[in-house]
């Protein structure tokens, strides 16, 4: 019988099944060997979208919370294409492109989590806790690709070659999805909604 | 009619018939006598840039070759990775072999549990751990 591992936060992990995509239907292989293709770079995806347009109203769940206990000390790339942002109306200009944050005090810690979103007028605003954050014109990241991971316990973001931001990790367990589109508030409810068409995002481990 | 070989009272006084000229091997611009007796015009270039379109049975494509003093070009074999044995015989004379590999791009996802049926596109994988 086949086996299969992948490498996961340094450590190999066992599959008990293996399933390809054919049809838009998950099929279960049993012959491994065929599965894989050589040729082919395989990413650990652990979500992809494009198209995802932002209404103000709306929001998109990834599924994957990073600051779960069982994902807390895993690495992992955010790549996003964002364009058409513009203020909802109304708000108060702290609109949330992506985010996942615990809104108030946890662990000693206070916001834990990660925001992209709206820093008032012209600017963005990449943020990692309550006080540390990267302001980013809103001009130089729409339109562009964004890159913003988190390995070795740091946080990293960079607009497309420009210099990398490295940012102070603050945070502690929690269990809240990245959210696309919108806050979260800790009692579930949505807030900070954000006016965007997100073009192409991926989370994917590294 | 073409002579290429003259002999005189039973000695040889010219004999082109060992000659192994031709067109692609004499450089242009250039002219000589082949050794069926026949002109030969010189279509060799040097310096240019050879494309070659070989796939290996690795999926290796050799895209282009520059050659700086050879027109020779035989197939050779590229392994994926894009390498090659430089003492095969035939790399001689090359400057640069470029070598482009088709690599596709693929995802695979991980889950205790089975798959969602809205997760991923054809062609992905998903590697359950655990679970039955």
């Amino acid at each position: 019988m086949d086996k299969v591992f992948f490498k996961q936060g340094g450590s190999w992990i066992e599959g008990s099944k293996v399933y390809k995509k054919a049809n838009d239907v998950w099929v279960e292989e049993s012959d491994y060997s065929s599965v894989f293709n050589s040729n082919s770079h395989y990413t650990h995806m652990i979500y992809t979208a494009t198209d995802l347009v932002c209404d103000g109203t709306n929001y998109f769940d990834t599924g994957f919370a990073p600051f779960s206990a069982d994902n807390l000390n895993k690495d992992f790339k955010i790549t996003i294409y964002v364009s058409n942002l513009t203020a909802v109306s109304g708000g108060n200009n702290q609109d949330v492109i992506l985010g996942c944050k615990y809104e108030g005090t946890l662990g000693g810690k206070q916001y834990p989590g990660i925001y992209f979103r709206r820093h008032n007028g012209d600017l963005s605003r990449f943020q990692i806790g309550g006080a540390t954050y990267w302001t980013p014109t809103i001009a130089s990241v729409l339109d562009h690709t964004l890159y913003i991971w988190r390995q070795s316990g740091n946080w990293y973001a960079q607009i497309e070659n420009e210099t990398v931001q490295t940012l102070s990790i603050n945070t502690t367990t929690f269990d809240q999805n990245i959210v696309i589109g919108a806050g979260i508030q800790t009692n579930g409810t949505p807030f900070r909604y954000s006016n965007c068409t997100v073009d192409f995002i991926k989370i994917e481990y590294i | 009619m073409a002579i290429s070989k003259i002999r005189l009272n039973g000695v040889t006084q010219i004999d082109l018939t060992q000659d192994t000229v031709t067109a692609s091997h004499l450089h242009t611009g250039y002219t000589a006598t082949g050794a069926d007796g026949l002109p030969v015009v010189g279509e060799a270039e040097t310096g240019g840039i050879v494309i070659v379109d070989t796939i290996d049975a690795a999926g290796g494509t050799i895209r282009s070759v520059t050659a700086a003093n050879s027109l020779s070009v035989t197939s050779k074999t590229i392994t994926t990775n894009g390498t090659y044995d430089s003492t095969d015989e035939g790399y001689d004379g090359y400057s640069e072999i470029v070598v482009n590999v088709e690599v596709s791009e693929m995802n695979y996802y991980t889950g205790s549990s089975a798959p969602s049926s809205s997760l991923g596109s054809n062609g992905d994988i998903y590697i359950q751990t655990g679970g039955s």
